[in-house]
């Protein structure tokens, strides 16, 4: 594999008079999964809303896929094919399972096949077919964040952001969604992934970034974090 | 994510529901008959031009009287010198322009934020007018040579049936959805993909030009521009009550609400003078608490629970 397809340098964000990112630089290889881990506090949210454009960088620089995009909205990501699941699922309760789709192909790269790209996640996830019509605030939480990854799948992302998935979801459904962002994988779009699940987390991830502080305190192969003192003390608790 | 051609039957029954009370009213009511209807017909359009901000995107306006005020007063400000149409023209787009000016920085705040916001730009708008009147020595304005009552009711019932449209067009587009995602989840919206700022404050705009058209024609009804009558809060709240006990996801809602408020406290007014708001008061908290989504929503639900089976498009509170 070769190539980056993001590349943030020295990333300064924050909310209002709290700074949180101090200096974020990283690189994101094109395909695979590249994990973000630390603990509570550390800034791993606040990182995805900046690469997914919800938050202003104050600093620093952010490049996707070559292009300069420090200042670009969110829309604009979204049509350069960005998507972010946020923590918390946030689907659109009082709307349908099928509206909650249709939403997600809302940029204009996609608009117009927004029905056929529907039909495809049906295929592949038959039960949002099932529940095609329930209001999405009906749903499970496992199938919430089915629901909720599969709206950011239907704008075609090349870098899926995915936020703390596994947040308080049943250990079948948790493994049912390691299993959904294997797939996913293996479809060649990248994803960067935020979870507090640091083993299954690190087992299928290819690269890992630990973030402290707001700083990246550790970089390297998932599986040789795995197996780094450091790491095994602090987030693995061994 | 309905093609056009399906507004095509709502639209028709507007245009046709328009024309028949333009032209058959008039001669079966009396000069009674046509105040009534008047009064009825403006707030109408009030209610559905505030939806398309307020109902769709949850960001409550209790700044509705600035808009209405502002067009009465290029109204006034322009009568004599320009042609009539162009002068109700000028006073949508006047209140259009606030809406765009005031909505960029107000819509940055959400929740009661936004409401005490709106009702503070209001009352600002509002002082401003009054104090530019006063300095040049006016204190409200005379109109004279303003069009016959039938004819103010004729050209309400126009822009009744403008205001209907788009608020119907505006709920059911492209754009109706992005308004209502931010509704559901304004983080999620943008998220999506949806340039939340353009949509909110669009909307905002809007949803001002016919206010300001309808202050020209109330003013065109009195013969007179007096600054507090015209920016009166009161008239805020009462396009949020009516909206409320209608239902405020849609055009149908807020069409009900206004007959609702409008018919019974004629009613109330006639037969029990009073106790006419007690009476009133007493039905609207019985509304409030009994159907949460207003008259129209509650009555979609329990047909459709009914019937077992979704209303298309109309099942999404």
């Amino acid at each position: 594999m070769s190539g980056h397809i993001l590349e943030l340098d020295g990333i300064h964000a924050g909310y209002g008079e709290v700074r949180v990112l101090h200096g974020v630089s990283l690189k994101v290889r094109t395909g695979g999964v590249t994990a973000l881990i630390g603990s509570n506090g550390a800034g791993k949210t606040t990182l995805l809303r900046v690469i997914a454009g919800l938050l202003p960088v104050r600093r620093g620089n952010l490049v996707y896929d070559y292009r300069e995009f420090t200042d670009a909205d969110a829309a604009h990501r979204v049509e350069a094919g960005i998507a972010l699941v946020p923590e918390g699922r946030m689907v659109f309760p009082d709307f349908t399972v099928e509206e909650n789709l249709l939403i997600g192909a809302f940029t204009p790269r996609v608009r117009a096949r927004r029905v056929e790209l529907a039909a495809t996640l049906y295929d592949r996830y038959p039960i949002l077919k099932e529940r095609r019509r329930q209001l999405a605030g009906t749903l499970s939480g496992g199938q919430q964040q089915l629901l909720a990854i599969a709206r950011g799948l239907m704008s075609e992302p090349k870098l899926l952001l995915l936020d703390e998935p596994s947040l308080g979801l049943s250990p079948q459904a948790v493994a049912d969604l390691f299993r959904m962002i294997e797939e996913i994988r293996a479809t060649g779009v990248t994803i960067m992934l935020v979870e507090q699940n640091v083993r299954s987390t690190l087992e299928i991830s290819d690269t890992a970034f630990v973030l402290e502080t707001g700083e990246i305190a550790l970089s390297g192969r998932a599986a040789d974090l795995l197996a780094d003192d450091r790491v095994r003390q602090a987030y693995l608790g061994l | 994510m309905k093609a056009p051609s399906w507004f095509a039957g709502p639209i028709g029954g507007a245009l046709v529901v328009a024309l028949l009370a333009a032209f058959v009213v008039p001669g079966m009511a009396g000069d009674y008959g046509i105040e009534f209807a008047t009064t009825l017909v403006l707030w109408i359009a009030l209610v559905q031009s505030w939806v398309i901000l307020s109902g769709y995107t949850g960001y409550v306006s209790l700044g509705h009287a600035a808009f209405v005020g502002a067009g009465a007063y290029v109204f006034i400000l322009t009568w004599g010198a320009v042609p009539f149409w162009f002068g109700l023209v000028a006073a949508g787009f006047t209140s259009g322009l606030l809406a765009l000016i005031v909505g960029g920085p107000c819509l940055r705040v959400r929740g009661p934020y936004f409401v005490i916001l709106t009702l503070g730009v209001a009352e600002f708008v509002k002082y401003a007018v009054i104090n530019i009147e006063a300095s040049l020595g006016k204190f409200g304005r005379l109109m004279i040579g303003t069009p016959e009552p039938v004819d103010i009711y004729r050209m309400a019932v126009g822009l009744a049936a403008i205001a209907f449209v788009m608020a119907l067009v505006a709920r059911y587009s492209r754009f109706g959805v992005g308004l209502r995602a931010i509704r559901e989840n304004e983080v999620a919206a943008e998220m999506t993909g949806i340039r939340v700022r353009w949509l909110k404050v669009g909307a905002f705009g809007l949803s001002a030009l016919v206010p300001g058209v309808v202050g020209a024609l109330m003013i065109c009804r009195t013969g007179y521009f007096e600054p507090l009558q015209m920016f009166s809060p009161q008239l805020s709240l009462t396009i949020i009550t009516m909206c409320v006990a209608g239902g405020s996801d849609n055009p149908w809602g807020p069409l009900i609400g206004a007959l609702f408020l409008n018919i019974l406290s004629e009613l109330l007014w006639d037969s029990a003078p009073e106790l006419y708001t007690v009476i009133l008061g007493v039905v609207l908290v019985f509304v409030v608490l009994r159907m949460p989504e207003g008259i129209y929503g509650t009555a979609v639900k329990r047909l459709a629970r009914r019937s077992r089976k979704a209303v298309p498009g109309e099942t999404t509170p």
